[in-house]
């Protein structure tokens, strides 16, 4: 894990700092040179940036979404850190909302005498509306503002998408962000995770569904091969002759055998 | 069976007593060795899970990857953890009052800040690590790009054609 320091950088400044750093090194021991970063912040040299990616990313993760994310702005180092981040629903949502949802999760209904239960989901599903609204007003924006999809310069190539969201009644806009990235963007590897509101227990009693049309208008020339699907009812799967991954998570109980062996006579047709 | 739980709860109180006594030396990379309470050296999930593995803990364990000064200030605040009780609340206050004078020192001296950061995560101390990652994370919040540039030293090297692409996701986010 040794550090090695520009040589230039060490001649620039014969402090006893680094008088010292030069002895050390000649006794075959690693040194860190501090001249630096003397007096705190500014200036200096890029330290930071020798911390490992893994380290880095647990920085990002103690931040908020919208600061971690400007922080790809900073240097080409710091853009790839920024999307190798995954954000989830939760990382939105405010420390109330946790707090609601931690007492529904974890309290048991008998157990909660004196605090009003119904209140904590008043509050949770309010945050939960909330989040879900701005959500689907940016997927719609975004969705809206895409470059011209026939103009192959222009037209956006992402290999994989990585979504979660929570079930309710804004679910139109997911299904055509799904929609658009399996007909437009080419996806290969998609991943959705409807997360259960905060007072149902998995496995949910409502679950997603895509529309009777299906995941998107033209699986035949979809790139798609692995589709991962947490809480969803089994979509029409015809057509989808690239896929060779196929999860679902969290499916209910209840469903039909005749569900399921649709999954295998629909992939191969 | 009750009686049997028992007689281990005994035992495992006996080897927590005499544990706690016992002493365990620690060695940064320059050879320098620390001798360190258990209870001290226990804050660091990886020494833990070597000294109940029944590892060498008379032999004492070589740190290769920290060098003395850092190393003399992680065992600084695991002595604080490990050694001191928190059961009070004048217990807890006090080590609150030590957590964040230690950091703010540090926070002056950002790249020792980073080596003492890089061995809490090589030791899994857990407490240490999340104090030093929010330190830095803190460092970032509520400034501007270029100001954060200046306060880690980041070089900007974005060409005009990242910048553009890093807008167009801004935008849309």
């Amino acid at each position: 894990m040794a550090r090695m320091k520009k040589k230039g950088a060490l001649s620039r400044r014969r402090t006893a700092t680094t008088r010292a750093a030069t002895v050390a090194r000649r006794k075959g021991v690693v040194v860190v040179d501090r001249a630096g970063a003397r007096g705190g912040v500014g200036g200096g040299e890029d330290r930071i940036s020798d911390l490992p990616d893994d380290l880095l990313r647990l920085v990002l993760r103690r931040l908020d979404t919208r600061t971690a994310l400007s922080t790809g702005a900073l240097s080409r180092r710091w853009a790839s850190l920024c999307r190798g981040l995954d954000f989830l629903v939760s990382d939105v949502l405010p420390p109330r909302y946790h707090r609601c949802r931690d007492h529904l999760l974890l309290h048991h209904p008998h157990a909660t005498k004196g605090i009003d239960a119904d209140g904590v989901k008043v509050v949770a599903g309010r945050h939960e509306r909330l989040a879900m609204r701005k959500m689907a007003a940016s997927i719609d924006n975004f969705l809206d503002a895409a470059p011209d999809e026939d103009d192959p310069d222009r037209r956006r190539r992402i290999a994989r998408l990585r979504m979660e969201f929570i079930v309710n009644h804004h679910s139109d806009s997911i299904n055509r962000l799904i929609a658009t990235a399996i007909d437009a963007w080419g996806v290969k590897d998609l991943e959705v995770l409807a997360a259960p509101p905060a007072h149902q227990r998995l496995p949910l009693d409502r679950l997603h569904i895509f529309p009777h049309q299906g995941i998107c208008s033209d699986p035949r020339s979809s790139t798609l091969t692995s589709l991962t699907l947490a809480n969803y009812a089994i979509p029409p799967l015809q057509g989808f002759q690239a896929l060779t991954i196929l999860v679902f998570q969290h499916l209910p109980i209840s469903t039909r055998p005749a569900d399921c062996e649709s999954v295998f006579t629909s992939v191969y047709i | 069976m009750a009686t049997g739980s028992g007689a281990a709860a005994a035992a495992a109180d006996a080897e927590e007593k005499e544990s706690g006594s016992r002493m365990i030396t620690l060695t940064s990379n320059e050879g320098k060795a620390f001798v360190v309470t258990e209870a001290s050296a226990r804050q660091s999930a990886t020494i833990r899970s070597m000294v109940d593995d029944g590892g060498c803990v008379d032999k004492g364990f070589p740190l290769p990857n920290v060098d003395s000064k850092t190393l003399a200030r992680v065992i600084q605040y695991c002595d604080e953890h490990g050694n001191k009780e928190a059961h009070t609340v004048d217990e807890r206050a006090a080590l609150a009052k030590f957590d964040k004078d230690f950091i703010a020192e540090l926070d002056a001296d950002k790249a020792f800040l980073y080596d003492v950061t890089m061995a809490a995560n090589y030791l899994h101390i857990q407490g240490l690590f999340a104090l030093t990652t929010q330190c830095i994370a803190d460092t970032i919040k509520g400034k501007t790009p270029e100001e954060i540039r200046t306060a880690f030293g980041i070089e900007y090297d974005l060409t005009a054609q990242d910048e553009e692409e890093i807008k167009e996701e801004d935008t849309h986010a």
